[in-house]
């Protein structure tokens, strides 16, 4: 059977997988992928303690609170979509500065 | 909360075969060399994270998560890999590949035994009034109005504040793009 800890370990995965990626890749594009892949890994752990667990004090009042963890991923999604963009046009910035998107080489944000 | 669909083991075999695929495409995104082919998996991530939330009842946030990451996000980086031409260079590893395993496997590791140590809550042993029984039933079989409830009530305030990040963000891209 199917539980809290099987999603917070897969999150785990998924979070350490990016976190590999984000560490070792030296193209500015495919670090910002693994991040991507750490903004999801969070989501899944998020929602799933959402899903499983009890707020303290639950009643037939405040049922709706359950899905306040949703309502999070819902605005970490957000922000991944913010930060996405941002990245992208620092990267093309970068590109057109120096040639490159190796972030190996990047240690000067102007020309 | 118990009962039902989540108890059989189709459930279990569909969450294994889902858990599987993701993983692997997510290896596939730091290992492939080709960042189009990357990007490709990384869609097949999100599609995987979708069916992961279905499962968790979260069947607002999955139709969100294909419509914003698997559209608009994995576009948005593919466009900027096809303008930045640097991907036939590939993407070789730096210096750092040994550190960051161990990083990784210690990260799944500490985790993995915190997460089995711990004394979870569970909302399916929970001692819980009918009212409040039949209430956390409904909430789930109707997530997207109590959601949209919460953020129009609760969270109205960071809804606005997401508003205004939204917007910044959108001026500060163009801003940096457009040089001068």
């Amino acid at each position: 059977m199917i539980g809290l800890e099987h999603f917070l370990i897969l999150s785990a995965v998924l979070f350490s997988i990016g976190l590999y990626g984000a560490l070792t890749r030296s193209n500015a594009i495919a670090v910002l992928m693994s991040i991507e892949l750490l903004f999801n890994a969070v989501n899944v752990a998020v929602v799933g303690v959402a899903r499983y667990t009890t707020p303290f004090g639950l009643n037939a009042e405040n049922v709706d609170m359950l899905l306040t963890g949703q309502v999070f991923a819902l605005f970490i999604v957000t922000v991944a979509a913010a930060e996405v963009a941002l990245g992208l046009a620092i990267v093309i910035t970068m590109y057109r500065n120096q040639g490159s998107v190796d972030v190996g080489e990047a240690n000067t944000m102007r020309r | 909360m118990t009962g039902g669909i989540e108890e059989s083991g189709v459930f279990t075999v569909i969450w294994w075969v889902i858990a599987t695929l993701t993983v692997l495409s997510a290896l596939l995104v730091v290992y492939l060399q080709d960042l189009v082919k990357a990007a490709m998996a990384l869609i097949g991530t999100f599609l995987g994270i979708a069916g992961l939330f279905v499962m968790l009842n979260a069947e607002f946030l999955a139709v969100v998560q294909v419509l914003v990451y698997a559209g608009a996000i994995s576009i948005l980086l593919i466009f900027g890999i096809m303008m930045v031409r640097d991907t036939q260079r590939g993407s070789p590893a730096n210096s750092l590949r040994i550190p960051a395993l161990v990083l990784g496997a210690a990260f799944v590791g500490i985790i993995a035994f915190v997460v089995m140590d711990t004394q979870w809550n569970s909302l399916g042993d929970a001692v819980l009034s009918a009212e409040a029984q039949t209430g956390v039933e409904g909430v789930f079989s109707d997530s997207p109005r109590v959601i949209g409830g919460l953020l129009f009530r609760e969270f109205v305030l960071p809804l606005e504040a997401a508003a205004l990040l939204l917007t910044a963000t959108l001026v500060g891209a163009i801003a940096l793009v457009k040089g001068e």
